[in-house]
């Protein structure tokens, strides 16, 4: 018996028909790969035992593949794009997909049928169904299914068992409903393995501030009324069902008359637990599967931060540990199995495996490799968690991770100690996690900590973590910490959490200013009395209770264990994160955090985001977070990045360092996603260029050519540009040209401005460069000119333009050719026909008066919200405006009339350019905006520009301009 | 959920019970100069995504606040007042609509003698052009309020302290402006 148990765990062949590198060699993500979304998800098995089905993102479209296990061959079924989202989908039968989708943000279902069609394709057929939702598939019954609609009369649910055909053509005939539910039911639940039908129900409260009351109901039969399964108005202990083990009786996951989550009988008739089916001495368990008998399958718990399933029938248990014997990155998982239980579906997760599927075929004892959930992570090694754990005061055990560098790569011998938010009910675990690979693959060490508090260990163990932020919690880190440093010296140690992580790490290097030498705090909470108060309805009763049960009651002594009233004893330079939008810890903890750290004049960075709520809602926000939280450490550790030196130019390892100063010299370049901040901007493109960014380098080569966020070095700009003009950077090539054409900054030249036109036309014909065509012919010089030829190009380009945005790029590029040009009178013929031809401005013969110009604030109309007016400032001195506008509520332009002296035909339209020319403090031109204006004659006249950008020392110019490019006004603003 | 609360918009006409009020655009305290004592200033911050017409406060003056009352170039409205407790009673939308603020414990604010007493950030907005249902919540967001008022009125602000006017209690304006004049 033994040998044969022996002969059993034996691994198993894995036959990988897609690319799936291990490596142990170190080098650097890139942040791009890490943080994106996932490849591939959703993967199933199909009914008919020969393919796996699975959703695969490429490029912005999402596709269905099949994937056919005897071949290995993959075919693309169908795809979805960025306006009709796939959300899910389901299997029906062999034929027929269920698929959910959001189209433009409406849910919507159809029903796809496949067809093998020529050429070894498959074809498709979409039909979309009618707005309900999709109840079960009915796995038993392959042509009908259960859908529910709400009837649009009675706004009741329609529950209808019905015919995918009838379904396909949207027939809903009354003989096949089988329920119309009650008002309060909410949703339709159909448990197939029982065949019943189940409804989730919310019952308002009549008394005032209670909670709804929520409850689950089943129908014993068809023709039944609802009957109670369970009532929660309590949430004071879990309680999941999990399925039906016999008619009235439920197996149910819950810590209601135990200290852990166990598996449990619930009778129904009587409302009482029973028999409890499993449990585990130290771990909640976290889901169970019940046979179609009513036999527990297997149940899950997390077991030294990984999830463990324990199967409890023997042959199930036997395969699981052939499984694990099999995989060296990762644990193997059973998600899907067909009924013979031939063809299984294996997910494999750990610490350094962010997800693989693979197909395993019981007759031939064969994987299949599916798909890697990250297709760009499988060339990188990631270096594995490790679990420990330790006695905390309450002789309880507090589990911990920790994560080190592998050997190979970078290690600073700097621990980051990061607490997870919460703090209750919330866990950290040793699977795969971005954040922690990223700072690692850095150089860090990473200890994650189970404190008091956490979930998974136990009500008794929840429960001893409210109420002690600042405190029992923060005890249990630094008792992990305290061991981990006995066990290792680090050179440094720094904390770093988001939300109530946040305020740990906070308070965990005021309580040990010997110990950390940095924080980082992210989205965090640091005045506990504001959660009683963020608003007014934080007030309400039953809110305060919520509050209360975890962080206790709300008294004046709560502000000493606040990190915000504890900011003098932090000695430990902080940098503070911050989403403007978050509600969870309101961006108001940010602020009065930021406003006690410059009180107490605290060496602090501060990064809030336009954007993020409680976190970031696209990759770039963590990126970029990531890439600030390094390059601080590196910065206030005095820690050196790595150097490239003679390294070619795509070494993996010198792109990802770029790309992270890329991504902190874009956001500091703009004020879309973080306040802009141009020094900061200068720093990190300097740092990027360096490394071969061209795209930073010619950023850069901007910022020495306006004296923007660095000296003004002309000669260093237009060198910085040529080599990367050299490097055919398509940018930089426009710019140059520009410059050489103009001679604004250099001495005109037209043949290198021509040279380098023709270079970038060749790089990309298309609208952009056939407008810098035709403003070279315009605008170069006498010898070089060719007014036709730009006219002519000119109409090429109004041919191809299409968007607001190229509209935009011809009116400014033919408006600068119209005022910068010089032009004899038969030039002005072939203009006047060009603008006639694009504008249908015919009289060119106009007078511009100007009624007023300067500074201007915009007006809300006496109702909040409508549209407003410009209305003048009573200065024109911009000193005096300096504040407010970096929210950008000053504007700058004029109001103006044009009029044509002579005859005046109201149905004629005129046309007048302004142009604001913004100067630096050395007096240079920094900016150039052309404001084209077409209308009718006599009507109202205006053109403003925010001053979002506006600089200490920038002053204004403002032109106005007839339509034959002769300057008619010229004002001042400064 | 609680937060969110949505309240239908009820048809009313409106009559002018409610006295307008003098908005303090520039940066002079204007309580060194009154007889009484018991004066304070009111601050207060509109954020909306819709039309509104005026947001109605009752206490020992009834005042009625709109788009003129806005400190220039931002979205707060700042006005000396008497005094005592007060509570926003109505937000009036245009001439037919008006949102009635039902719950008065939700709404009560104060305003303390010769202090700048911040009430909250007012949010209005609407599901929609032609909703009926609005969400109303009085946000605390004092510490923008005390950057705001440092920078625009710091002559006021040299010689009051700002307090908590809201709902609740709030410590935070104490300890920031500990060590500050008064």
């Amino acid at each position: 018996m033994i040998i044969l148990r022996a002969f059993l765990i034996v691994s198993l062949v894995i036959i990988a028909f897609g690319a799936q590198a291990n490596t142990d060699e170190f080098s650097y993500i890139k942040s791009e790969d890490l943080y994106r979304d996932a490849d591939v998800y959703n993967v199933q098995l199909a009914p008919d035992g020969k393919h796996v089905s699975y959703a695969v993102r490429k490029g912005t479209s999402v596709f269905i593949e099949f994937f056919e296990i005897s071949t290995g061959k993959r075919k693309e079924v169908v795809s979805f794009t960025r306006e009709n989202k796939l959300l899910n989908y389901v299997w029906v039968n062999e034929s027929h997909l269920y698929v959910t989708l959001s189209a433009r943000g409406q849910r919507r279902g159809l029903v796809l049928r496949f067809y093998p069609s020529r050429e070894n394709r498959i074809g498709t057929e979409w039909s979309i169904v009618d707005q309900g939702y999709l109840v079960s598939t009915l796995p038993d019954d392959r042509f009908h299914l259960i859908y529910s609609k709400t009837n649009q009369e009675s706004q009741k649910q329609r529950l209808y068992k019905i015919h995918i055909n009838d379904l396909k053509k949207r027939v809903f005939r009354d003989e096949d409903i089988i329920d119309e539910s009650p008002k309060t039911l909410v949703r339709y639940i159909f448990d197939s393995s029982s065949d019943k039908l189940i409804g989730i129900f919310i019952e308002e409260s009549e008394v005032e501030d209670e909670r709804p009351k929520i409850s689950m109901k089943y129908k014993p039969d068809n023709d039944a009324n609802w009957q109670e399964l369970l009532s929660i108005n309590d949430n004071e202990y879990s309680f999941l069902p999990v399925g039906f083990i016999s008619d009235n009786e439920l197996a149910v996951l819950t810590n209601k008359k135990t200290d852990k989550v166990v598996l449990q009988v619930f009778n129904i008739d009587s409302q009482t637990l029973g028999e409890v089916l499993y449990a585990h001495k130290n771990y909640d368990i976290t889901d169970a599967t019940i046979s179609n008998t009513g036999d527990v399958v297997s149940v899950e718990f997390y077991s030294a931060g990984l999830p463990v399933v324990d199967y409890l029938r023997t042959a199930d248990s036997n395969l699981q540990n052939r499984f694990a014997a099999t995989f060296d990155n990762g644990s193997p998982y059973i998600i899907d199995r067909n009924e013979d239980s031939n063809l299984m579906l294996v997910v494999v997760l750990g610490s350094v495996n962010p997800g693989q599927v693979f197909a395993y075929n019981g007759e031939k004892d064969e994987f299949y490799e599916i798909a890697s959930s990250n297709r760009k992570l499988v060339d990188y090694a990631f270096a594995p968690t490790t679990s420990f754990k330790i006695k905390n005061q309450n002789d309880d055990f507090i589990e911990a991770y920790i994560t080190k560098p592998i050997n190979g790569g970078v290690d600073h011998n700097t621990l980051i100690v990061n607490p997870h938010g919460g703090p209750v009910g919330v866990r950290d675990n040793a699977r795969f996690n971005k954040d922690t690979q990223f700072l690692v693959n850095r150089g860090f060490t990473v200890l994650t900590v189970n404190f008091r508090g956490s979930a998974g260990y136990g009500k008794d163990f929840l429960d001893s973590g409210k109420a002690q932020f600042g405190q029992a919690i923060e005890q249990d880190i630094s008792a992990v910490v305290d061991h981990i440093l006995g066990q290792q010296s680090f050179n440094h140690v720094c904390a770093m959490g988001s939300s109530y992580g946040a305020f740990s790490s906070v308070m965990l290097a005021m309580q040990h200013p010997d110990i950390y030498e940095c924080v980082i705090a992210g989205f965090g909470i640091y005045d506990i009395p504001l959660l009683f108060n963020s608003d007014n309805f934080s007030s309400i009763d039953s809110v305060k209770e919520k509050i209360v049960k975890v962080v206790g009651e709300n008294t004046p002594e709560k502000r000493d264990i606040s990190p915000l009233y504890r900011v003098a004893e932090l000695q430990a330079p902080i940098l503070l994160i911050a989403g403007k939008k978050d509600y969870v810890a309101s961006f108001e903890h940010s602020v009065r955090m930021q406003y006690m750290l410059e009180k107490h004049e605290k060496d602090h960075e501060f990064i809030a985001y336009n954007l993020a709520e409680h976190g970031h809602d696209d990759w770039g926000g963590d990126r970029h977070e990531m890439a600030t939280t390094v390059n601080f450490l590196m910065e206030t550790l005095e820690l050196n990045a790595p150097s490239f030196d003679n390294v070619n130019e795509d070494d993996t390892n010198k792109l990802a360092w770029m790309k992270d100063y890329e991504i902190l010299a874009d956001y500091a370049s703009r004020n879309r996603y973080i306040e802009k901040d141009m020094e900061q901007a200068y720093t990190f493109n300097k740092k990027a260029a360096e490394l071969g960014s061209l795209d930073r380098q010619y950023a850069l080569a901007k910022q020495y050519i306006y004296g923007d966020g660095t000296e003004q070095n002309i000669q260093k700009g237009i060198a910085l540009l040529g080599e990367s003009a050299e490097k055919d950077h398509f940018n930089s090539i426009d710019l140059l040209a520009s410059i050489y054409l103009e001679g604004t900054y250099v001495s005109p030249d037209s043949t290198k401005a021509k040279a380098l036109f023709d270079k970038a036309l060749e790089m990309e014909p298309g609208l952009d460069t056939t407008l810098n065509m035709a403003e070279y012919f315009c605008l170069a010089d006498k010898n070089n000119q060719d007014v036709k030829r730009c006219t002519d190009e000119y109409w090429s380009a109004h041919k191809l333009k299409n968007t607001n945005k190229e509209i935009y790029a011809f009116d400014q590029s033919l408006s600068k050719a119209l005022v910068k040009g010089r032009y004899n009178a038969n030039d002005r013929l072939l203009i006047n026909e060009l603008i006639t031809k694009v504008y249908e401005v015919t009289d060119f013969d106009i007078e511009v008066s100007v009624d007023s110009f300067g500074l201007y604030r915009y007006q809300m109309n006496k109702r909040f919200g409508r549209l407003g007016e410009y209305l003048l400032t009573d200065s024109q001195a911009l000193s005096s405006h300096l504040i407010g506008l970096s929210n950008g509520s000053i504007l700058i332009g004029t109001k103006y009339d044009v009029d044509n002296s002579g005859s005046f035909n109201a149905s004629e339209l005129g046309m007048a350019i302004v142009v604001l020319d913004t100067f630096n403090e050395q007096n240079v031109i920094v900016d150039t905006a052309y404001f084209p204006r077409v209308r009718q004659l006599r009507d109202y006249w205006q053109a403003f520009g925010y001053l979002y950008e506006h600089r200490e020392g920038d002053t204004y110019k403002l032109s106005i301009y007839g339509p034959q490019g002769d300057l008619q006004h010229e004002h001042f603003v400064r | 959920m609680y937060k969110l609360l949505s309240l239908a918009c009820i048809l009313a006409f409106i009559t002018g019970c409610n006295s307008t009020v003098t908005n303090l655009n520039a940066d002079d305290d204007i309580l060194a100069n009154e007889d009484s004592i018991n004066v304070g200033y009111l601050l207060i911050a509109v954020e909306t995504d819709r039309s509104l017409k005026a947001i109605e406060i009752d206490g020992p003056r009834d005042i009625a606040l709109s788009h003129l009352d806005l400190t220039s170039g931002s979205n707060y409205i700042l006005v000396d007042m008497p005094a005592g407790e007060y509570e926003i009673t109505r937000i009036e939308i245009n001439g037919f609509y008006s949102l009635t603020l039902l719950d008065p414990k939700l709404w009560k604010v104060e305003v303390q003698a010769n202090t700048v007493s911040y009430v909250g950030d007012l949010e209005i907005s609407a599901s929609g052009f032609w909703s009926r249902s609005s969400s109303v919540k009085l946000m605390n967001r004092s510490a923008e309020a005390l950057q705001f008022m440092q920078e625009q009125y710091p002559n006021i602000m040299e010689q009051r302290l700002m307090t908590h006017g809201g709902p609740g209690d709030d410590y935070f304006l104490e300890a920031a402006q500990a060590g500050s004049n008064e």
